[in-house]
């Protein structure tokens, strides 16, 4: 149960997401803000990094916001965080406009816009915030390089299995099948 | 253990790691709100793999990101929810097991999509407007819940004395309504009003003409007609 200070200003401690988020889903302007001002920067290095232009993540950005804005009152806590689920919001619609974009300019623009950043497919980034990010970490060091670059370069990058082929140099066959056996033996070792 | 992933669980996998096309993205966002399995293995993959979004370096969006965020809000809610949480008695009420566990159930769907919905959201559509369908000028998304017309260059746009007008062309028998001026070199929200949001529809059309510094004089278009195209609905 959050507390009344929900977004109150009395707390020394910035208050959790999911409170901000259940005070934002009953209409609180104030409890979006701080929700938007402690979550912003973690969705637009989301969406940057998928979507890879600044003006097509701000509108991306933009839009996932007024989707948390108006379904926050579909936020569950015991489904997940309250980052989880709004990276969830802003990785889909930042992957439609990222296939749609690049179908539309496929005709008149040969350049590869996915050169623009170039991704490091290492996971060792990652920060050991908690046990499910070490697991996670743990068990993507365990699968085969391919196997990690190509589940990082389509979950983190966004990249299409033809962008991954292109880019790992490989049949699309081959990275289908790379990935299917990395999903298969990342969820085996989660649920060890 | 089994040695592959089920049928199912290989696509909940691949929807929530993106490389569905649009159209399969689409026919699994569909068969979410009434496959209750399929929702929960695209919340499994979702929970599985969020840690390294999670785990990017932030990147601070700019402030004008958040402005726009807060004129859209501005435009969506009537005031009466935007009232404080504090004066809001039925609150706690709300926050009750029984709303929790009701939240729950609309919150897969919600976690899933992009902008997915438990009421049908008003539409959203995007018009390319162009003179060469391979050098769009600009790019607008009409978008009924914000109630603005989003309108970016994208490309070249003829250099001229006059300004250009962005017009509404609801139906074959309509008369052009204008929506604006639109700056040359500078992406801008156009408002829609009431009655012009009830006359886009999947037969409309947006325009650019020509017209003289301020806009049109006479509220039709004046000059020629320089770029159109039509609305092209988008999934929510």
């Amino acid at each position: 149960m959050p507390t009344p200070d929900a977004a109150g200003d009395t707390l020394s401690e910035p208050p959790p997401l999911a409170n901000l988020l259940t005070a934002t889903a009953a209409g609180d302007r104030r409890a979006f803000t701080m929700l938007y001002a402690q979550s912003s920067g973690q969705l637009f290095a989301v969406i940057l990094r998928i979507l890879k232009q600044r003006s097509w993540a701000e509108e991306v950005l933009q839009e996932a916001y007024i989707g948390i804005w108006s379904h926050a009152g579909s936020y569950a806590p015991d489904k997940g965080s309250a980052m989880a689920w709004m990276i969830a919001i802003a990785r889909n619609r930042a992957i439609d406009v990222y296939r749609r974009e690049r179908a539309r300019r496929a005709l008149d623009d040969p350049a590869d816009p996915a050169d623009a950043v170039a991704p490091d497919p290492s996971p060792s980034d990652f920060a050991e915030a908690d046990d499910t990010a070490r697991a996670l970490r743990r068990c993507l060091e365990e699968l085969e390089d391919k196997q990690r670059e190509s589940i990082l370069l389509a979950y983190r990058d966004g990249y299409t299995h033809q962008e991954i082929a292109d880019r790992l140099e490989s049949p699309i066959g081959t990275v289908k099948s790379w990935i299917r056996r990395g999903q298969l033996r990342l969820k085996t070792c989660l649920e060890r | 253990m089994t040695d592959e992933l089920d049928q199912l669980e290989a696509l909940a996998a691949d929807y929530v790691l993106g490389t569905l096309d649009e159209s399969e993205r689409r026919r699994v966002r569909s068969r979410l709100s009434r496959d209750p399995e399929l929702a929960r293995l695209v919340q499994e993959w979702t929970l599985r793999l969020s840690p390294v979004a999670e785990a990017l370096p932030p990147v601070e969006p700019p402030p004008h990101v958040w402005q726009r965020i807060e004129a859209a809000l501005d435009e969506t809610r009537p005031a009466a929810r935007r009232e404080s949480l504090f004066e809001r008695l039925g609150f706690w009420r709300w926050c009750t097991a029984g709303a929790a566990a009701a939240a729950a159930v609309l919150a897969l769907y919600v976690a899933l999509g992009p902008l997915p919905t438990d009421a049908p959201a008003p539409p959203r559509y995007v018009a390319t407007l162009s003179q060469d369908p391979a050098a769009p000028a600009w790019l607008a998304t009409v978008d009924l819940e914000a109630r603005q017309v989003l309108v970016r260059p994208v490309g070249q746009v003829a250099g001229h004395d006059g300004a250009f007008e962005l017009w509404l062309i609801a139906g074959a028998e309509s008369p052009p309504r204008s929506l604006g001026l639109l700056p040359p070199s500078q992406e801008v929200a156009l408002p829609i009003s009431a009655e012009l949001a009830g006359a886009i529809s999947p037969a409309a059309a947006l325009a650019v003409s020509l017209e003289p510094v301020g806009g049109s004089p006479t509220g039709l278009p004046t000059g020629p007609v320089v770029y159109q195209a039509p609305l092209i609905g988008l999934d929510r």
